[in-house]
């Protein structure tokens, strides 16, 4: 085996002492993203204008989540989550809707009138 | 159920979690300089040794007539059944066209191809009407009025398939019965008259699903030799024996750059940025998307050029000749993108297929059945399996593209000539686990 040869095999095990700290290091199975858990959020609709614009919160499974939405006219949300799509109904004005996920995954919160996403629900 | 819909909203996979993309992509590197290191130093994927193993009695089944016409036939009346509900079917998202267009077709090509080989040309229904009208006219379905130029090579698939992913991933109104029509229409009138032009060595070279199912077949273990019979042989030979065609780069750059984007559009800044545009929405995707294609097709052949190479060979033959091991990074990162979506979206086409023209109607029997949704119960799993495929995709390039340049490179220019096609191969992995896990 020449010198180079050795000193890439050197690097490969550095490589892989590496990898197993990186693998064994942090335990547990927090998905990726960042944002604290809430339990409740504001989805304020002005003319063509929704806030949080498609933000991502997080929720937790099985937890009841309070959605306050806050619009100028009716409309509906469409969640398109798993195993179920839902559909919250609102009037014009202040209105509070208690939602509920069943399974993880990024689901949408989109106003189709507005062709926007309000909100990402990111359920864990 | 509007999870097709590309566009706004779907439901999505939880991102992969950071260990798992630090995880696999430490794997990626520390394999790629093992293989680097201590990999074989002739090349031995072309030798006659490795040509495979006959299996007379299974290719004199695929072989026979019967056996090819009734796989047409099937493939056939599969088309006619979705045509039907295209034309005659209602403009709900409850038209199974949308789930068979994008599921079953463009997603299920990967599966069915690394599990049959190239199985798109088996089954393709213009093939099937190209061949009827020879068979009509007595001509050779194989020949047109022209030869097919060599030259062109794959490039007409890689416009083609770049239609196919404009379509998909930019085009607004891609859930709606009439724009999908007009496109499946415009394809096949196309490869009806590029059939009659150049007969099916056409469909060989443009037809987007039939080129992007023989370029992943060629990841499965079903292979011809050099006589012509069916043997089973190691994937990585099978790859290795494609033929190098102009244009191939630019498909896997198409492919590759594509689902990086899609990956790329979901994650949540870029959500928030596009839909904080007054205007021009679909104009920034469509830049986004050239780029991402551009970049996968320019880093690749920067790379592969970037090595001594023996007098007399020119350098930018280079790209073309390693284009073959981007196959199964793009693999590999395509399973990932679309495994729980392959999985639930293909339930959810069984379940539609049953109602073709919306009335309630149970034809299949399976109207009535129920999504599964195992797979985004379990994230950990579906994370893990992502990774897996990410890792093993980049392995099986990493040793194609070794293969390619021991035979390829002059002695002297053989490990260093690697390094650049793995920094980029590298980078191509981690940038793929870094979408995964920030979109």
């Amino acid at each position: 085996m020449s010198r180079s040869h050795r000193s890439s095999v050197g690097l490969v095990l550095a490589l892989v002492a590496l990898l197993c700290l990186a693998a064994c290091g942090s335990g547990g199975d927090s998905p990726g993203g960042t944002s604290e858990v809430v339990d409740t959020i504001t989805v304020t609709i002005s003319g063509d204008d929704i806030e949080p614009n498609g933000k991502r919160i997080a929720v937790e499974r099985g937890a009841p989540f309070l959605l306050k939405i806050d619009s100028d006219v009716a409309g509906e949300l469409h969640i398109h989550a798993k195993p179920q799509e839902m559909t919250v109904a609102f009037e014009a004005g202040q209105s509070e809707h208690t939602i509920t996920f069943d399974a993880p995954g990024i689901f949408p919160a989109e106003s189709h009138a507005h062709n926007k996403v309000a909100l990402q629900f990111e359920v864990r | 159920m509007d999870y097709l819909a590309h566009g706004v909203g779907g439901a999505k996979d939880l991102p992969l979690p950071a260990e798992y993309a630090v995880a696999g992509a430490s794997a990626a590197l520390a394999i790629s300089f093992i293989v680097l290191a201590l990999a074989w130093r002739t090349p031995r994927f072309r030798k006659p040794e490795y040509d495979g193993t006959p299996v007379p009695r299974i290719g004199a089944l695929v072989d026979s007539t019967w056996f090819r016409g009734v796989v047409r036939a099937l493939g056939f009346a599969f088309f006619v059944y979705v045509a039907a509900a295209a034309v005659f079917g209602k403009d709900l998202l409850i038209n199974p066209v949308f789930y068979v267009f994008y599921v079953v077709l463009w997603v299920g090509i990967v599966p069915a191809s690394l599990l049959f080989g190239p199985f798109y040309k088996a089954v393709s229904p213009v093939r099937t009407i190209n061949l009827g009208i020879a068979r009509l006219a007595g001509t050779d379905p194989d020949r047109g009025l022209f030869t097919y130029p060599a030259r062109l090579g794959y490039w007409p698939a890689a416009l083609t398939l770049f239609a196919f992913v404009w379509f998909e991933l930019i085009y607004p109104f891609n859930a709606e019965l009439g724009p999908l029509r007009l496109w499946c229409a415009v394809y096949v009138a196309a490869m009806l008259v590029g059939g009659a032009l150049f007969g099916s060595t056409f469909h060989e070279h443009a037809d987007p699903f039939e080129v992007f199912s023989t370029l992943v077949g060629r990841l499965s273990v079903w292979g011809r030799n050099a006589a012509g019979d069916l043997v089973v042989r190691n994937p990585l030979v099978n790859l290795d024996r494609m033929p190098t065609r102009p244009g191939l780069l630019a498909v896997c750059a198409v492919l590759l750059g594509s689902t990086a984007f899609d990956s790329f559009k979901e994650a949540n800044t870029w959500l928030r940025f596009t839909q904080g545009l007054d205007s021009g929405i679909n104009t920034v995707n469509l830049l986004a998307l050239i780029g991402f294609i551009v970049a996968v097709g320019l880093l690749f052949a920067v790379a592969a050029m970037l090595t001594g190479v023996a007098d007399g060979y020119r350098r930018t033959a280079l790209p073309g000749d390693f284009a073959h091991s981007l196959v199964p990074i793009l693999v590999g990162y395509t399973v990932a993108h679309y495994l729980s979506y392959f999985v639930e979206g293909g339930q959810q086409a069984l379940i539609l297929l049953s109602d073709p023209f919306s009335t309630g109607a149970n034809l299949l029997g399976t109207a009535n059945w129920e999504i599964n949704y195992w797979l985004s119960y379990h994230p950990t799993f579906l994370a893990t399996t992502k990774v897996l495929g990410v890792v093993i995709g980049h392995v099986v390039a990493v040793v194609a593209a070794h293969d390619r340049a021991i035979a390829l490179l002059p002695r002297r220019h053989q490990l260093t000539g690697q390094l650049s096609m793995l920094v980029v191969m590298v980078g191509f992995t981690v940038g793929g686990l870094l979408l995964l896990f920030s979109s």
